[in-house]
């Protein structure tokens, strides 16, 4: 079949196709690796993932004039940044005086102190010329009279170190500030001639003793493999939402570059920080805004009792999202949810008249009608707490260069890898993440990491050969995969998974909740073997694709649960009924005078470093130290740690 | 008898393949051989269809529902300059303020908090 001519070669593949469903004698039976049609590519550098990180990087890298590479398994403005609505955070200063060392205060506050202070530091050093560089490319701000960018204010950025009340900080476009940052970096990549492989899916990154020399990937139009040999490789693939039952993020986010790290035996870190909203939409993912009920609606369980009077007497329904989230988990877990299947809480707002409801929420009665089916005024909204960003991921340095850390060594260069965006954890985000930070750290370190490489590499020098067999163990799982012939099916493997993490590693963490989960979680894991893939095609083969996407999605939920088992405290978005407190090597409860120093095994304000063995599962822990020292005393000093509280 | 089931295999897929080039412009041109093969489809067509009368086009062409109306001309182009008269931010998003409860509200839905 391989001696058809090229012309006719779409239509040949097509009849591979029809040829192999047809023939059931060779189900199950594994083909030959050789068979896959292998494509080289050589690049200066070569970025995995188009959304808002990966076309910064991409931008910069080509603008510097490097060759380069964007493999994306979605179109560039597809990618699940065009979700982001809110705004960008710089300390421009546009509406009040500003200075970006409050802004800087506030990022570490909300960090929980887990966050390291010199990629902070950087990030809100760096944000006004990151944003004015943006405009000059054509972003199109809103705007002040004067014709300077319009800020305004948001949750959790305050003047003065937190003493000077709200700031106005957060630059956007009309409502649409992450499409509109997709289109722009996408526009301007394009007129540098970048190249970009899109609907590629990345399987492994190539590496030779230690050094990243590439990316192995499987092109879904055709199911050819590609192997992009470049000096430079930049992960920007994403988060994991889709390891949790609710989320709000994409079918898509399945943490590819997360998986591709661990692979290849390098560590992931701060894995059990995600970051969850307590009233999503139960099936869509959606979440309904707080202001839902700070203007009058409530939760309401199966028994139609409004629980947060329990839980919280005072605040009730207007509690913390943490306090509130985890009260709707408890009844849940008591028996007290709703639906068929007792999974969820309703959201009650038809008390509320609903001119009122029009006037103070327009829109949320198309909302509920068209996500939830529910028509508000007569119904409530069933709402689940849901997952919506992972402030885990790939450890780098402020750069954007990614770390491997032992103890006995400390911090070591991958040379030839970096990381930016939300697979990256640099970290400043710590243990939560603030409200529009998080489109500035996609900007921020995607610049950092075509800055870093820009000022190290000239194109086309250096470009290295690729190893021995390079790609071959990806091919082989590929082959594997394809022709799968167990008995549960990608889907049900994965609807398992997520209401497992769902139940066990969500909102609610207590020890004995998290042991099971990693129990439960070690089983489905070994399940991997029993898979079955209908479609034994290559030409875009959707369920060998999300059979790929289930691995690497089994790679993230199992690092993130043993690492929440293990961290036994409560500190930004991981809360752990039984242990409470927040454990630092001092008591900043307390006066700081006259205590000793606790030595690092024995409190918790350091990173977790997670290692995966692929075969088994068997995830390892390790423990990094959180940089607390600035880039540049002279320009701002470290915050030390004291109690959070907002 | 493998090697029959090749044959018989190979000349219905050369058959096929003819037949291919003819059902190929009915398809959306890949991205490597676009120009090539929108010159190759108009040059194979006999004969030109005349274009369509303006009422025909206005009558045919599909309207689409916007979400503020107030905010485009009558031709469905947006206009310029929406200015919002209490805080003078001037594009922003329309509508009561999204961070009015701490978040980033739109229609009821939170997108980043």
């Amino acid at each position: 079949l391989q001696m058809l001519s090229a012309g006719s070669r779409r239509v040949a593949l097509q009849g591979v196709r029809s040829l192999a469903t047809t023939n059931k004698a060779s189900a199950g039976k594994t083909g030959n690796i050789a068979e896959y049609k292998v494509v080289d590519h050589a690049y200066d550098a070569v970025v995995v993932g188009a959304g808002g990180a990966g076309l910064r990087a991409a931008m910069g890298l080509s603008e510097g004039g490097l060759k380069t590479a964007v493999i994306t398994k979605l179109f560039p403005t597809r990618s699940h940044t065009v979700a982001a609505q809110g705004g960008i955070n710089a300390a421009l200063g546009n509406m009040n005086p500003d200075n970006w060392r409050w802004h800087f205060y506030d990022t570490v506050k909300g960090s929980d102190w887990l966050g390291d202070q010199d990629a902070i530091h950087y990030m809100t050093r760096e944000a006004e010329r990151a944003v004015i560089e943006l405009e000059n490319y054509g972003m199109p701000f809103s705007r002040t009279a004067e014709g300077k960018i319009y800020q305004r204010a948001f949750g959790g950025q305050s003047n003065d170190f937190g003493r000077g009340g709200q700031a106005h900080r957060t630059c956007c476009v009309a409502d649409r500030t992450g499409h509109s940052l997709l289109h722009t970096l996408y526009g301007a990549s394009l007129q540098y001639n970048c190249n970009y492989f899109v609907e590629f899916f990345a399987l492994d990154l190539i590496m030779d003793k230690g050094v990243c020399v590439g990316v192995v990937a499987m092109s879904l139009e055709d199911g050819s493999i590609h192997r992009f040999r470049a000096k430079n490789t930049v992960l920007a693939t994403g988060g994991y939402g889709r390891a949790y039952f609710s989320c709000t993020s994409a079918h898509t986010c399945t943490g590819d570059g997360t998986a591709l790290i661990a692979r290849a035996g390098i560590n992931n870190s701060d894995m059990e920080f995600v970051q969850f909203h307590p009233t999503g939409i139960y099936g869509a993912g959606c979440l309904i805004t707080e202001g839902s009920r700070g203007e009058g609606g409530f939760l309401v369980n199966s028994k139609g009792e409004r629980f947060m009077e329990r839980y919280a007497p005072v605040a009730k329904d207007l509690a913390s999202r943490d306090v509130v989230s985890r009260s709707m988990t408890l009844e849940i877990m008591e028996g007290r949810g709703v639906g068929p299947e007792k999974d969820h809480i309703y959201l009650q707002l038809h008390h509320l008249p609903a001119e009122q409801l029009q006037q103070r929420l327009p829109g949320i009665s198309e909302t509920a009608q068209i996500f939830a089916g529910v028509d508000v005024t007569k119904e409530p909204i069933p709402v689940i707490p849901t997952v919506h960003y992972n402030m885990g991921g790939v450890p780098t340095n402020y750069k954007g260069q990614v770390i491997q850390y032992t103890s006995e060594k400390g911090d070591q260069v991958v040379p030839g890898l970096y990381a930016a965006g939300e697979c990256g954890a640099h970290s400043v985000h710590g243990a939560n993440r603030l409200g529009a930070n998080s489109l500035l750290d996609l900007v921020i370190f995607g610049r950092a990491c075509a800055i870093d490489i820009l000022s190290k590499d000239k194109a086309g020098v250096n470009v290295p050969d690729l190893p021995k067999g390079a790609g071959e163990a990806s091919v082989a799982n590929l082959d594997k995969l394809r022709h799968a012939n167990g008995d549960i099916s990608t889907a049900d493997l994965r609807l398992q998974m997520q209401k497992t993490m769902q139940k066990h590693a969500a909102v609610f963490r207590r020890g004995d909740v998290l042991q099971e989960g990693v129990k439960k979680m070690n089983d489905l894991y070994a399940q991997q073997k029993n898979l079955k893939v209908s479609d034994r095609g290559l030409v875009w083969n959707s369920d060998l694709i999300e059979t790929l996407e289930l691995q690497n999605l089994f790679i993230n939920a199992t690092q993130t649960i043993v690492a929440a088992e293990n961290r036994k405290e409560s500190r930004g978005a991981h809360a752990r009924d039984d242990f409470p407190n927040r454990e630092d090597e001092l008591d900043y409860s307390k006066s700081t005078e006259g205590q000793t120093k606790k030595p690092f095994e024995q409190h918790w304000r350091k990173h977790s470093i997670i290692r995966s063995d692929i075969e088994t599962g068997k995830v390892s822990l390790d423990y990094r130290p959180v940089i607390d020292t600035t880039l540049d005393k002279s320009e701002t000093d470290w915050v030390p740690p004291k109690v959070r509280s907002y | 008898r493998s090697s029959c089931l090749l044959i018989s295999m190979l000349r219905r897929l050369s058959s096929m393949a003819a037949r291919a080039q003819c059902r190929c412009h009915s398809t959306p041109s890949s991205s490597s051989g676009g120009a090539a093969g929108q010159g190759g489809i108009a040059g194979s067509r006999k004969g030109q269809m005349a274009p369509a009368s303006p009422e025909v086009v206005a009558k045919k062409t599909p309207k689409g529902k916007l979400d503020n109306p107030e905010l485009f001309d009558e031709d469905g182009w947006p206009k310029r300059r929406i200015v919002n008269e209490e805080t003078g931010e001037i594009g922003g998003p329309q509508g009561p303020e999204p961070t009015r409860y701490g978040d980033w509200e739109r229609k009821g839905r939170c997108s980043d908090f």
